[in-house]
């Protein structure tokens, strides 16, 4: 077997991250999101099958199934290779919502397009896009390109490195860390659900020096200036919400993934992100753009911080770690951890903005790539999701929907026009 | 490309602008349709300690009042109701410990075994009958304390296993009730010795055989028990 020659066992523990997902109403809000790149040309999919297969065996911690175990769900490792199936559109596949009967990561392929759907109980999005990278390498390689080794890269001829598959909640956990801060429910949009049961996203397309000229004018980072906007637009709408309908919720705040490969363990291939939460009270009085910027650029400096990260990592391995959460049985812990993901992961935020940053490949691959982009699944209760990516020149600005109003996207975009960034839109 | 004159966003292979609806050269976005009233979402109750400790104090609180004044305003003495109002503040002060020192183990079993060994004492000063605190339940109390403590010790300083915790707690079970028998005894008939505890001992042994290779065989890389069982 395969996984006997990799010093792995049969079977993986899931990381302290993964470990709510198969709890938290998988069907509602799956846990997944996809990753996808956009070729020069179109895909030969007889060199793309040997690449997958070459970087599958390289990672055999995504060669894994979801099995339930007594007191916890657990990975059971196998030696299949993903199916490759054909990309209907670039909307997220469902079908990987219940985890427990698909695979964790599904392939699609169309033209000279490559998505990969995966599953937050293997990996996030860093873990999932060195995925990609390293088997976009392997095409370019198979298919003739010479395409040097580097760090970014993973070698389908190494071995894994045990850094890429143990849990990293578990070695950054300080046993007598304080908790952080318990938050209050938050405002969330309110709708009626999408048509179909895709849902719609809304991409934007802007050019990167200009969002960078912005943000360096007002020394804040990308990042900040765009969780600001996204604040200030929900602002909006909670203003115009609130003249039909009463909302005891003045909190509006974001869920912002912060990707811990940056403090510690850096090869790591498994879940390992935290979250800040930059937010306003909308009890405190109206609240102009330039003032956003300020709160949420000074609360994004304090709550980045390892030490601050780190309590989170010390409340959720604390909980994993309590005898009586332990040996509750799977089917108790179920509802408990459902509850949990309702109280700490939905009802304190608004929405999610996740930022994979600018994505630097090596200068061969460069010219091989036309375009990157992510896509998460919305969460039901925050009922839109954003992702950014910048690749080359351009930024790529997602929003998923599942809620029929695009109000909050028209904001978003209508403002950064406004701010003097031209902006290409597209829908699926 | 066209671009949408209200939203000033440019796009292609539509008619109509994806943002706000607006078709090629409309100079306004349509109105958003009125939405229908949603669904309220649920909100979580939160219930902090102090809260629940105030809560719970004003209840024992109001109870201790009127038990007090149901006996007393009868009779001018407190008699039956130093029963209830030593149970309830027993009650009262194990909550608190509970609820202030949930984090703190080893001192919530000292307080406990503490303020427990007071309520026993009060107990049998209030009964007329032949003094059993110090011949039974101190020394009960002490050795149900100490095995507790132990266990609980050992448990954590060595961090065993699943397996390796219930080993402990049977064994320290076994040693539990050969100790009962011996203050039992003692307190019954004056006389120290030992005869069914032995025998429930000698019954526990197998089982924590039995545990030890059910746990050598999870220890086994790839066990099928190991993934099933780990917690």
């Amino acid at each position: 077997m395969v996984y006997q020659n990799r010093g792995l066992e049969d079977w993986l523990k899931l990381d302290n991250a993964a470990k709510i997902y198969p709890a938290a109403s998988p069907k509602r809000s799956p846990a997944l999101f996809r990753i996808y790149a956009i070729m020069q040309e179109p895909v030969k999919l007889w060199i793309f099958k040997q690449a997958l297969q070459r970087i599958m065996q390289r990672c055999p911690y995504y060669q894994v199934e979801l099995k339930r175990g007594f007191f916890w769900f657990y990975l059971q490792r196998h030696s299949k290779i993903p199916e490759i199936n054909l990309l209907e559109d670039i909307v997220l596949n469902k079908s990987i919502a219940n985890p427990q009967n698909a695979d964790l990561l599904q392939v699609n392929i169309k033209s000279s397009t490559i998505a990969l759907d995966f599953s937050h109980i293997i990996t996030d999005g860093s873990g999932g896009f060195r995925f990609l990278i390293s088997l976009l390498a392997e095409y370019l390689r198979l298919s003739g390109v010479d395409i040097r080794h580097t760090e970014i890269l993973l070698d389908p001829d190494s071995r894994p490195d045990p850094e890429e598959y143990e849990d990293p909640h578990l070695k950054s956990f300080q046993k007598h860390s304080l908790s952080p801060q318990k938050m209050t429910p938050a405002f969330h949009l309110y709708g009626h659900p999408h048509r179909t049961e895709k849902p719609r996203l809304i991409t934007g397309q802007l050019p990167i020096e200009k969002v960078l000229r912005l943000t360096r004018n007002k020394g804040i980072s990308i990042t900040e200036y765009l969780v600001s906007l996204y604040i200030y637009c929900l602002v909006q709408i909670y203003h115009e919400t609130i003249r039909w309908k009463k909302s005891r919720r003045s909190v509006i705040r974001l869920e912002v993934p912060v990707n811990m490969r940056k403090f510690s363990f850096p090869r790591v291939m498994r879940n390992f992100s935290l979250f800040i939460s930059p937010e306003i009270n909308l009890k405190l009085g109206r609240y102009s753009l330039p003032e956003i910027i300020s709160i949420v650029h000074h609360s994004m400096q304090m709550q980045i911080n390892d030490k601050e990260l780190n309590r989170q990592i010390s409340r959720n391995v604390g909980a994993e770690l309590n005898p009586l959460i332990r040996f509750l049985p799977l089917f108790c812990k179920n509802l408990y951890l459902s509850g949990l993901y309702s109280k700490l992961g939905e009802n304190p935020y608004s929405g999610v903005l996740s930022n994979l940053g600018r994505i630097e490949l090596p200068p061969e691959m460069v010219e091989y790539i036309k375009l990157f982009n992510v896509i998460v699944y919305p969460n039901h209760v925050m009922k839109k999701s954003c992702s950014v990516i910048s690749y080359q020149q351009e930024m790529l600005i997602t929003f998923a929907s599942i809620i029929e109003s695009r109000e909050l996207e028209r904001l978003f975009f209508t403002q950064l026009v406004a701010d003097g960034i031209p902006v290409f839109i597209r829908e699926v | 490309m066209p671009i949408c004159k209200k939203c000033g966003v440019e796009f292609k292979d539509t008619t109509s602008c994806p943002l706000c609806g607006a078709a090629v050269g409309e100079s306004s976005c349509p109105e958003e349709k009125d939405e229908a009233r949603p669904q309220p979402i649920s909100s979580v109750a939160s219930i902090t300690k102090i809260w629940f400790w105030e809560l719970f104090t004003f209840f024992v609180v109001a109870t201790l009042i009127v038990v007090f004044t149901v006996d007393f305003a009868y009779g001018m003495k407190v008699t039956w109701s130093r029963y209830p109002l030593l149970s309830i503040t027993f009650l009262w002060l194990t909550v608190c410990l509970i609820i202030f020192l949930t984090r703190h183990i080893s001192q919530l079993l000292l307080c406990e075994t503490l303020i427990l060994g007071l309520y026993l004492w009060f107990l049998d000063m209030f009964m007329s009958v032949r003094p059993w605190f110090f011949p039974f339940a101190l020394p009960l109390l002490l050795v149900t304390s100490l095995l507790f403590w132990g266990t609980y010790t050992f448990v954590n300083k060595i961090n065993v296993k699943v397996t390796g915790i219930l080993i402990s707690c049977m064994i320290s079970l076994g040693i539990f009730l050969v100790c009962l028998e011996i203050i039992l005894n003692r307190f019954i008939t004056g006389k120290i010795f030992v005869s069914w505890s032995v025998v429930a001992f000698a019954c526990i042994l197998p089982l924590t055989g039995f545990l030890l290779l059910f746990q050598k065989k999870m220890q086994k890389n790839g066990s099928h028990l190991k993934k099933i069982f780990h917690v």
